[in-house]
């Protein structure tokens, strides 16, 4: 132990305005009708055909409701699901914080509401945001750029649709917030003002998810690569954490249980919120099944803690 | 040294014991959080953590928060039997950037770390006042930072600096 530091030493020194928003409920048709045809993958099939885009080089852009009603008056609304991969709104500097985020279940569709604040006080106002729901995922990422503090990191909605969610500090700024859902959904997103809240409501949609939702554990949740992925070096490896001083542990074992490969890469928080984290991961050709495991090991034993995803090698 | 309060960890982030009566104290092991004092302070409350040091030090005026009691183990080091025999000071802070290494906080930690060795009979020297890089992966021969690999305090982590106040208020 420390007895034999000075070996152990030596050999690593060097690594020493406005109260209220107009109602703006103008969705084109033509719009609404490109995005459902061009969406996610999502949609079900009496809405938007087969699901699968026809033209993926579009990127729709919606606009959401922005009401004043209150949030049980909103549930009257029900026209506006979609399957749109991103949308946007807000305002430029109407909060600074995410003070809570709540669930409620209704008939058809599950509701998470997004309440603000501002210098410590409710926000009136929703701050600016976009919203993304890539293509055939379990998912919505909403970014709020303009917010760095949140009373919440993560939680559980236990909706039949509307999974849970994490609050991760954001790499360009800001946080964003995931939004995971049990299977393939649509959504729809209306912001209420006095106070600020965007309401985000979750309906099943009845076709199957493109790619596996991304692998979640206890601290850290992994996006890049998804499970059973045929991978190639160098392999981006991207999510976020809440492990210890913000150190992941990169790893890639080949069927036998043999370290293939392994990095560290630290994540840019983790005892304030989730810290984001990507990295470019190098690894030699394998035969087989390997497991990525990304995570932890332990501060306390070295036992490993995070998830682990099984791959195939794709060549390259 | 500006003063300290307790902020106990949660009993799920350490192990309790006895020490030095049930396991040898011999040494202490600096790390830098990632992180704010408030937010390491309040990850370790956490039951989830998982984790936890036995004092943090505050930036701006070397305030001291401790977490975990020295008769207890804190799970810092990433290797048990580091943890086992060592006392765990993290320091607000990033390794990439020197701005929170204020001279509060390196006079603050080194007055603390002086008066363990005192208590503990720890020798004074960069055999057993370690950083977080020097410690062995278990699993790994060769390889530092406990278990997964930890980098800090870094390069920017003034040792000699450090050593000297140590050797100050020891003396």
């Amino acid at each position: 132990m420390f007895a034999n530091l000075p070996t152990l030493y030596y050999q690593k020194q060097e690594t020493k305005g406005e109260d209220v928003r107009p109602f703006v409920a103008v969705i084109s048709i033509a719009l609404l009708t490109a995005v459902l045809v061009s969406g996610c993958g999502q949609g079900s099939g009496e809405e938007r055909g087969t699901g699968t885009s026809e033209n993926s080089s579009i990127v729709e852009e919606t606009q959401p409701q922005q009401e004043t009603t209150s949030e049980d008056e909103t549930t009257q609304q029900e026209s506006s699901f979609t399957a749109a991969p991103e949308m946007n709104g807000g305002s430029d500097g109407a909060a600074d914080s995410i003070r809570e985020i709540r669930f409620s279940g209704h008939e058809g569709y599950e509701r998470a509401v997004i309440a603000f604040g501002s210098e410590d006080a409710p926000a009136s106002r929703v701050p600016i945001w976009s919203l993304s729901s890539p293509t055939g995922e379990g998912y919505a990422r909403i970014a709020f750029p303009g917010v760095d503090n949140t009373s919440t990191s993560d939680g559980v909605f236990g909706g039949s649709i509307l999974d849970n969610f994490y609050v991760v500090r954001a790499p360009s700024g800001g946080m964003f917030l995931d939004i995971f859902a049990t299977g393939a959904f649509q959504y729809r997103v209306i912001e209420l003002s006095d106070p600020g809240r965007l309401v985000v409501d979750y309906r099943p949609a009845s076709v199957d998810l493109s790619f596996p939702i991304p692998a979640r554990s206890e601290r850290t949740v992994l996006f890049e690569p998804r499970e059973g992925e045929a991978i190639t070096s160098p392999l981006r490896v991207s999510g976020y954490s809440r492990n210890f001083e913000a150190s992941n542990i990169v790893r890639l074992r080949d069927s036998s249980g043999n370290v293939l490969s392994q990095r560290s890469v630290l994540s840019n928080d983790w005892a304030e919120n989730w810290g984001y984290f990507e990295a470019s991961f190098e690894f030699p050709a394998f035969e087989g099944r390997a497991t990525l495991g990304v995570g932890t090991d332990s501060p306390r034993d070295g036992l490993f803690e995070g998830v682990e995803v099984p791959v195939a090698y794709g060549g390259g | 040294m500006t003063g300290g309060l307790f902020y106990p960890a949660s009993s799920n982030n350490y192990t309790a014991a006895n020490r030095p009566n049930s396991d040898p104290i011999g040494g202490i092991i600096i790390h830098v959080a990632q992180g704010s004092w408030a937010s390491a302070l309040n990850w370790f409350q956490n039951p989830a953590a998982q984790a936890s040091a036995h004092y943090t030090v505050r930036s701006s005026d070397g305030f001291v928060g401790q977490s975990v009691l020295e008769k207890d183990i804190a799970w810092h080091a990433g290797n048990w039997s580091y943890n086992r025999a060592s006392i765990g000071i993290e320091h607000e802070g990033f390794v990439a950037n020197p701005a929170w290494f204020t001279e509060a906080m390196y006079d603050s930690s080194a007055w603390l770390c002086a008066y363990l060795c005192y208590k503990y009979g720890i020798p004074v020297d960069r055999y057993h006042i370690i950083g977080h890089n020097q410690v062995p992966d278990p699993y790994a021969p060769g390889q530092y930072g406990g278990v997964s690999n930890h980098t800090d305090p870094g390069s920017y982590w003034d040792w000699d600096k450090y050593m000297a106040y140590v050797w100050y208020y020891y003396g």
